[in-house]
């Protein structure tokens, strides 16, 4: 690779990385909403297990052994930033666009092209941020919905 | 539960938002295909607008390249496979990129621009086959030659083609004008006679706002037969390509310059190779000294400018590449 198409690429990795940033951090935050239910349930269950009469001494403590497990792994999620997450610092499908990159003509042209895909990903997630802050009803939930129209003529949702 | 009553068609490209019409015919620029109830990935997506796989990935053969969710190759809204060639590999990833990317639970109509444009380039494909059910050709919304008719309009009317008074914006708009426009014009008058059957020379008819006041602009029929013959040359997919640049910059020639820029056939006259910038600039160039004067408009003027960027720079990496095996 030419040293020329290095940092072309490097700089196509970076907006690519940079771009994919705002979704990520969505996408995180979804995935350790799900976590943190399904781990609660998890929770229930023991302590439902943990109820049952007639349970002898070494499963009871083995329940209390797993259920302390969960609640500690619960305690992690919650704590964790998604912000600080090391997934928002690589490109995931980066070697596969290396082997590509390299596979290109060292060619003016595909240079450029390299540079129209990184005006693309930046211009795309441009987009998609302006059109989320001009109509924040499309982040909402149909719950905040609902609260918002009513707080509008001066109704409360009850809780 | 707040229900659409017409889903937003998701994949299909021309829709267009603000679409303006005159006393002609029908608007073009909008989405004429007919809604239908196949089982494809791409419907279901534009549906229910949920996310409803875990995994996005690639899958190579030696010839192709398909993207796959969770191991069903993905299709299109007509139900095609949405297949590359390998000379597109780069567009591949790009798609993958799109579908990695989305935020889950609620995807939005915008967000994935280069399926969109990839679907209907494989969708106009299959409607254009020979012997093919009318009824397909009816859904994606006619074939080559009614595409064809509705893009010739463009050119009368061309954004690159009309030229705004000279004592308006102190002058400046109308020089930034003649810079711009002027090379391109006859650099496309240059490569319309190249590829003239008759080999005679091709004249575009301008509209002068000083010299003609207020009025329609039209091609002379030869011109437009040349231009005819030159969507003529192209194929299917860079008729796509061609379609989706010239109603994002209601401009014929920039449909022109991107292709001659990024497909195959290159040009080597020097005045029509621009950058995707460059042509953005010159579809918007009204827009610019409109914002200079009057302020930026939020919601409007910053949306746009990225919109018209974000749908070039598309067409652009899809264009990008030698042309496919078909004709």
């Amino acid at each position: 690779m030419s040293e020329l198409t290095l940092s072309t690429y490097k700089s196509l990795l970076r907006s690519l990385v940079r771009s994919a940033k705002h979704n990520k951090i969505q996408q995180l935050q979804q995935d350790t909403k799900k976590q943190i239910a399904l781990l609660t349930y998890n929770r229930i269950q023991l302590v439902r297990q943990q109820q049952e009469k007639g349970l002898d001494a070494m499963a009871r403590s083995k329940v209390l052994k797993q259920l302390s497990a969960v609640g500690k792994k619960i305690e992690i999620l919650k704590t964790k930033d998604p912000l600080k997450s090391k997934e928002l610092l690589f490109y995931s499908h980066s070697k596969h666009l290396k082997d590509i990159v390299l596979s290109l003509k060292d060619d003016p042209r595909s240079l450029q092209h390299l540079k129209d895909i990184a005006a693309f990903v930046v211009n795309q997630s441009e987009y998609e941020q302006l059109i989320e802050r001009y109509n924040p009803g499309l982040k909402m939930s149909q719950e905040e919905k609902v609260q918002k129209t009513a707080n509008k003529v001066g109704l409360q949702v009850p809780e | 539960m707040l229900r659409l009553s017409r889903p937003f068609r998701l994949v299909s490209p021309t829709v267009l938002s603000r679409v303006r019409c005159y006393a002609q015919a029908s608007p073009l620029g909008v989405d004429h295909s007919i809604e239908n109830n196949l089982q494809t990935e791409t419907n279901r997506l534009s549906k229910t607008l949920t996310k409803f796989w875990e995994q996005v990935s690639l899958e190579e053969t030696p010839e192709n390249v398909t993207i796959k969710l969770d191991s069903k190759p993905l299709r299109t809204p007509l139900g095609n496979p949405l297949t590359l060639p390998q000379s597109r590999k780069l567009l591949s990833v790009m798609v993958l990129n799109e579908w990695s990317n989305l935020p889950s639970l609620s995807v939005k109509p915008y967000v994935l621009p280069l399926t969109s444009l990839v679907s209907r380039c494989i969708d106009l494909e299959k409607a254009n086959e020979d012997g093919v059910d009318p009824e397909l050709v009816a859904k994606i919304g006619g074939n080559r030659e009614k595409l064809t008719e509705g893009l010739l309009r463009y050119l009368d009317t061309d954004t690159l083609l009309v030229f705004s008074p000279a004592n308006e914006y102190e002058g400046a708009l109308r020089k930034a004008q003649d810079e711009l426009y002027l090379p391109i014009i006859s650099g496309v008058e240059k490569f319309l006679s190249q590829i003239n059957k008759d080999k005679k020379e091709v004249k575009l008819q301008i509209l002068d706002a000083d010299l003609h006041g207020l009025r329609g602009n039209a091609q002379s029929g030869e011109t437009r037969e040349v231009a005819k013959q030159y969507l003529d040359s192209l194929s299917v997919w860079d008729l796509a390509i061609f379609e989706k640049t010239v109603l994002t910059t209601k401009s014929f020639i920039c449909g022109l310059l991107l292709l001659l820029n990024k497909s195959a056939t290159v040009t080597n006259i020097p005045e029509l190779q621009v950058s995707m910038e460059d042509i953005a600039r010159a579809a918007t160039l009204e827009t610019i000294y409109q914002v200079e004067r009057w302020g930026e408009v939020e919601d409007t003027h910053d949306v746009d400018k990225r919109d018209v960027r974000r749908n070039i720079h598309a067409a652009a990496i899809v264009a990008f590449g030698p042309p496919t095996s078909s004709k």
